[in-house]
């Protein structure tokens, strides 16, 4: 396989448990050296796409290519996969030493080039001193390492990660990030990550897969899926977001009005194009694009405003959460962030507000709320 | 206060004297049995004075009770190793594929011990004559092996079971083929298991009574021999007999405690 001819395509993969279709003819494409990061609640099928590559469960449909040969059958052993589980998998009975040397051992590597591969690629997780330790002996994020370490070895051209972070706890987890992230960049290895922890997702990926219920609801740099959700579920599934039902009205390249409860609202967002005029849409508007301003103020700066009242104010650290309502639509209020800032003259409940947002703030969802 | 401190000492003390007289109870008639086989007891005195070995010596030039012992040491390894052999398989079976069938074959591996012995020993006898089987040495490790196999059985599953899936998934996807995966991980892991497995199996053969009265026709194993010794009267040979059964399991049970606390699975793997 010529360098750089590493590309995982996975076409109309399905996989049916008993009659309960967990994946929908899933289409995803990863290239060489990139970072993926499957993303999606527990039960989502994430898991299952990522044990349908490393070949521990056979697809009930669909194909999967790497470097352009069908590896779909093909025995786990024969793949130029190696993964990362998630409770670690090392094995008891045997030393880190052994844990990290047993993908070369059972190839029929000379001893004379293990051991020092093995020192190599303990010393890629620092964890030289090690050699001679049984896997209960280790806290968990050195067995973490000592896992990347056993896979790093077999020099696979894809490494599979399955929630490795999940066991850590948050002080650690944010330093495996950054690990795994420059380790990857170092090797150019590609990553096939997944997780259900939006954030992880955001901070260390190059694309992202958002999948539900067995369907990929989108793909898409971690910015894309942040600021252009696809869907509802994608818009709610990264933080908070507002969601608005509308009509689309008077398409005008990728500006237009959209008919709310708020009122008309102006958006600005490049796929607005594509869809039909008087399109049944929904808007995403992220709770920190949302200002509170002046009543007479610059209507310049902001597109969009609306006057409401307060109806909470929820302290949470950084941010401050406040909802406001609109008269037109009292029983959906909007959801403000606003930074936390000590001697600013604070909003109180019952407070008379503006509200005020920019147009290309604004993501247009071609679907309606269900 | 100290009232109270006061009942908890008594409390203590009673617990102490109860748990002592638990003791005495279990192991006084076998201590004294051991010291018979080395003393003469008259008017319910032992004679301190009589010590002497000629029990032993007796012991030993009864061939009968030689070849006792040499048939209850081929029936417990023969049982013990087929036992282990298909224990070993049913457990990788019911493992794999756990469903409605496997329960079912649970059931029949239990059956065997479950049952009173005597209807498994009467059975069998049956079964053997029917198909004009001659009873023998042959016959009652067939007994045996369905008596120890549950035992062996669901020792190893436990282990097995105890197993994390994705260690054998790990290993294969490190690139090692089915058998290498069964070589490295999964046997290494399943060793102690399977020992002591053995090692309880060989113990429950060891003194098999009832089936074996069944299966065993003109020869004898160490516990018939024992049963019959009995019949006879009474002689401190059995006292001899018995001290020696009890070395041998205390030395059998200090293996056991020795390699199960040890936790040492001591794969032979190497790099």
């Amino acid at each position: 396989m010529a360098q750089g001819d590493g590309r995982l395509q996975i076409e109309r993969l399905s996989k049916n448990y008993g009659g309960v279709q967990v994946l929908d003819a899933v289409e995803l494409t990863v290239d060489d050296g990139e970072f993926l990061t499957i993303l999606g609640p527990s039960g989502s099928g994430k898991t299952t796409i990522l044990r349908l590559i490393g070949g521990f469960t056979e697809p009930s449909g669909g194909r999967i290519t790497f470097g352009g040969s069908d590896v779909t059958h093909m025995p786990i052993y024969r793949r130029p996969f190696n993964t990362v589980f998630q409770d670690y998998a090392l094995f008891p009975h045997m030393t880190v030493a052994q844990n990290v040397a047993y993908g070369l051992v059972v190839r029929g590597v000379p001893k004379a080039e293990i051991t020092p591969r093995v020192g190599e690629a303990l010393a890629v997780v620092s964890l030289e001193g090690f050699m001679d330790r049984y896997p209960t002996q280790l806290s968990g994020g050195q067995r973490q390492r000592v896992a990347l370490a056993r896979a790093l070895i077999c020099q696979p051209r894809l490494i599979l990660l399955d929630e490795p972070l999940a066991a850590l706890d948050a002080e650690l987890r944010r330093q495996m990030r950054a690990f795994l992230k420059s380790l990857q960049r170092q090797l150019r290895i590609t990553f096939v990550f997944v997780t259900h922890d939006q954030e992880e997702a955001i901070s260390m990926s190059d694309r992202i897969c958002v999948i539900n219920q067995g369907k990929i609801e989108q793909i898409g740099a971690p910015k894309e899926i942040y600021y252009r959700p696809a869907t509802p579920f994608v818009a709610t599934f990264f933080g908070d977001n507002n969601l608005l039902p509308g009509h689309l009205h008077h398409d005008r390249r990728d500006t237009a009005n959209v008919d709310t409860p708020f009122g008309k609202i102006v958006v600005r967002d490049p796929r607005v194009v594509d869809l039909p005029a008087n399109a049944a849409i929904t808007i995403a508007v992220r709770p920190e694009a949302l200002h509170i301003v002046a009543a007479s103020g610059d209507a310049a700066t902001h597109d969009n405003r609306f006057a409401g009242q307060v109806l909470s104010v929820e302290f949470v650290g950084a941010t401050s959460q406040i909802r406001v309502a609109a008269p037109a639509a009292p029983d959906h209020p909007l959801l403000l962030k606003v930074p936390s800032l000590a001697g600013e003259s604070a909003v109180r409940p019952g407070d008379q507000v503006t509200v005020a947002w920019r147009a290309q703030d604004c993501a247009v969802l071609p679907a309606t709320l269900v | 206060m100290n009232a109270l401190r006061l009942g908890q000492h008594a409390a203590m003390a009673a617990l102490a004297i109860v748990t002592a007289m638990v003791f005495v109870a279990l192991y006084a008639p076998i201590f004294l049995v051991a010291l018979l086989s080395f003393f003469r007891l008259r008017r319910g005195e032992i004679q301190w004075d009589s010590f002497s070995l000629q029990w032993y010596g007796k012991l030993f030039s009864n061939e009968g009770l030689g070849q006792a012992l040499a048939n209850s040491l081929i029936v417990g390894f023969a049982s013990v190793l087929m036992a282990l052999v298909l224990a070993t398989l049913l457990a990788f079976y019911v493992n794999a594929r756990p469903g409605l069938r496997t329960t079912i074959l649970q059931f029949v591996i239990f059956l065997p011990f479950l049952l009173p012995p005597i209807i498994t020993g009467l059975s069998l006898l049956v079964f053997f004559s029917e198909w004009g089987v001659s009873r023998g040495l042959f016959t009652v490790s067939i007994g045996h092996t369905l008596f120890v196999l549950a035992l062996a059985y669901r020792t190893i599953l436990t282990r097995l079971q105890g197993l994390s899936r994705n260690l054998m998934e790990a290993s294969q996807d490190l690139g090692a083929t089915r058998w290498q995966t069964f070589r490295y991980i999964l046997l290494p892991n399943l060793k102690l298991a399977v020992v002591t497995a053995g090692l309880l199996a060989f113990a429950l053969s060891f003194d098999e009574t009832m089936i074996t009265l069944f299966l065993i026709g003109d020869t004898n194993t160490l516990p018939i021999r024992l049963f019959a010794m009995m019949r006879a009267g009474f002689t401190p040979e059995v006292n001899a007999l018995v001290t020696l059964i009890l070395v041998f399991s205390i030395l059998l049970t200090l293996v056991i405690a020795r390699y199960v606390g040890r936790g040492a699975i001591g794969g032979r793997f190497r790099l």
